[in-house]
């Protein structure tokens, strides 16, 4: 098992770590939740013991008085210049779930320039979903809605919908139209990331959309030395995402291209 | 410009956990979400 | 190629609808064990209050078992859920009044926002603020909006979580009735 690979599987247990959750079908209560992660992992996972980003961030705008969340968009300012996507590629939970999907021999979508093009879908989901939505909510409804959490967000659905209504009888009284409607939306992730490289994070993930902004400001991430480098593409050809360049916006820092850089060319930064 | 924003987002953060930020996070984060899960 | 792929996905594709309609199926239709427990009438865990707006200290303790049934609901200024069920509270709240007490906990962890809110909606019922970690474990709150029925000796006999439409509300106050 490569770094990368130990770095997810500790971060996403060490997210989840309150396993009595899993059993009892409670989420944890404890102060530690006030402090977001950096990757998806949502908040009311019965395992999580801290806040999703994201979700923190849409909550926030929701409430009596629209305040700007400067903690929790403080916190994800500092995410992305320090780390980038390599957030995505090390520490996000979902996107370790989609690449052991992929693992299974299945016949494969490979990136084309279309699946290029759709990269730029998650920019959108952000800005209505994350942003003007809850904001249209607080102005027609005089509450915020976490729009993102609410309709789209697959881990919500996997991680906090499926395993708390098996656990608890008393939350199934609820069950309508929109765990219908989300539980359809999380099985075609599924589904697609059988035959798809982390399609979820490529097209639709507003994180990544945010972090992907930093990727070539942040401390921590990759990049090429010019002088080594002879052009021959072969980094751009094995990338499993959708990178025109290394190190750009679709790069999640995985490092298959250092692996095979016949001029040993690609390096991780350590900060300047 | 990178130190720039460093300092940018390390001001947001402080000023956000001044003004009580910590403590919103802290109260959403300790309900269950019942719309995201689906409930509404 | 392609045709291989959609065959796959196809297939998939069904296997997990059904699956999740079967799930759906069979999870509506169990037991509630949650309405059982409530069943038992155990005594409601007593919580400190403080009324609005004046902000006075009272205990539960104060304002249940005293001969009439209370309805105790927490909210929060911030949840949608518990919002949206406010208009239908409002709606019953005359005819239920003199016969039952309301008690409706926000939870805000800024109260000042529920001053805000009360401004701008002037909703009738009785609201009062909990504090959020108190009553998240007395009564083992895990989301809101939580309704629970007392009955008028203080004991809990129903816990519904989740917001409810206004003939579901109705029918849940009635149940001190019966």
């Amino acid at each position: 098992m490569d770094k990368r690979r130990l770095t997810q599987l500790v971060s996403a247990i060490a997210y989840n770590a309150n396993v009595s959750g899993f059993v009892t079908g409670k989420i944890w209560q404890g102060s530690s939740k006030g402090i977001c992660v950096p990757g998806l992992n949502c908040y009311s996972c019965p395992g999580a013991l801290g806040a999703c980003p994201l979700g923190s961030l849409q909550s926030s705008l929701a409430g009596m008085v629209l305040r700007f969340p400067f903690y929790v968009f403080g916190l994800l300012l500092l995410f992305g210049l320090l780390l980038g996507r390599s957030i995505c590629g090390w520490l996000c939970p979902f996107g370790l779930l989609q690449e052991l999907l992929y693992k299974v021999p299945t016949p494969k979508l490979r990136k084309n320039a279309w699946t290029r093009k759709l990269t730029y879908v998650k920019y959108g989901i952000s800005l209505i979903f994350v942003l003007l939505l809850p904001i249209v909510y607080y102005l027609t409804t005089g509450v915020g809605s976490p729009a993102f959490c609410k309709f789209i967000c697959p881990a919500g659905t996997l991680e906090a919908g499926w395993t708390l209504t098996t656990l608890n009888q008393s939350l199934r009284q609820g069950l309508g139209a929109l765990f219908i409607w989300k539980s359809l939306v999380a099985a075609c992730i599924v589904i697609l990331s059988l035959i798809m490289f982390r399609p979820f994070c490529r097209f639709l993930c507003p994180l990544g959309a945010w972090y992907g902004l930093f990727n070539t400001l942040s401390f921590f991430g990759i990049t090429v030395d010019e002088a080594k480098c002879t052009h021959c593409q072969a980094c751009l050809k094995v990338c499993p995402m959708d990178c025109h360049k290394v190190g750009d916006r679709e790069c999640i820092n995985c490092g298959t291209c250092k692996k095979i850089c016949p001029e040993q060319a690609i390096r991780f930064k350590r900060g300047v | 410009m990178r130190k720039l924003l460093v300092l940018l987002a390390l001001g947001c953060t402080a000023y956000g956990v001044y003004t009580g930020g910590v403590a919103t996070v802290l109260q959403k984060a300790t309900f269950i979400c019942l719309e995201c899960i689906g409930i509404g | 190629m392609l045709k291989k792929i959609l065959m796959v996905l196809g297939v998939i594709f069904v296997l997990i609808v059904g699956g999740v309609g079967y799930l759906y199926y069979t999870v509506t239709k169990g037991p509630d064990m949650a309405k059982a427990q409530a069943m038992e009438r155990k005594p409601a865990p007593i919580i400190s209050l403080k009324t609005f707006p004046e902000k006075n200290s009272v205990s539960l303790q104060d304002l249940i078992g005293k001969g009439k049934p209370v309805y105790l609901n927490f909210w929060a200024t911030w949840c949608p859920p518990c919002v949206g069920e406010m208009p239908h509270m409002n709606a019953l709240y005359p005819q239920y009044k003199d016969k039952m007490d309301f008690i409706i906990a926000s939870v805000d962890s800024k109260q000042d926002d529920v001053v805000a809110f009360q401004e701008k909606n002037n909703y009738s019922f009785p609201i009062y603020y909990a504090d959020n970690r108190e009553a998240a474990e007395a009564y083992g709150i895990q989301g809101i909006p939580t309704s629970i029925l007392i009955d008028a000796e203080g004991n809990i006999i129903n816990i519904h979580i989740g917001s409810m439409g206004k003939d579901d509300m109705q029918s849940f106050l009635d149940g001190a009735f019966k």
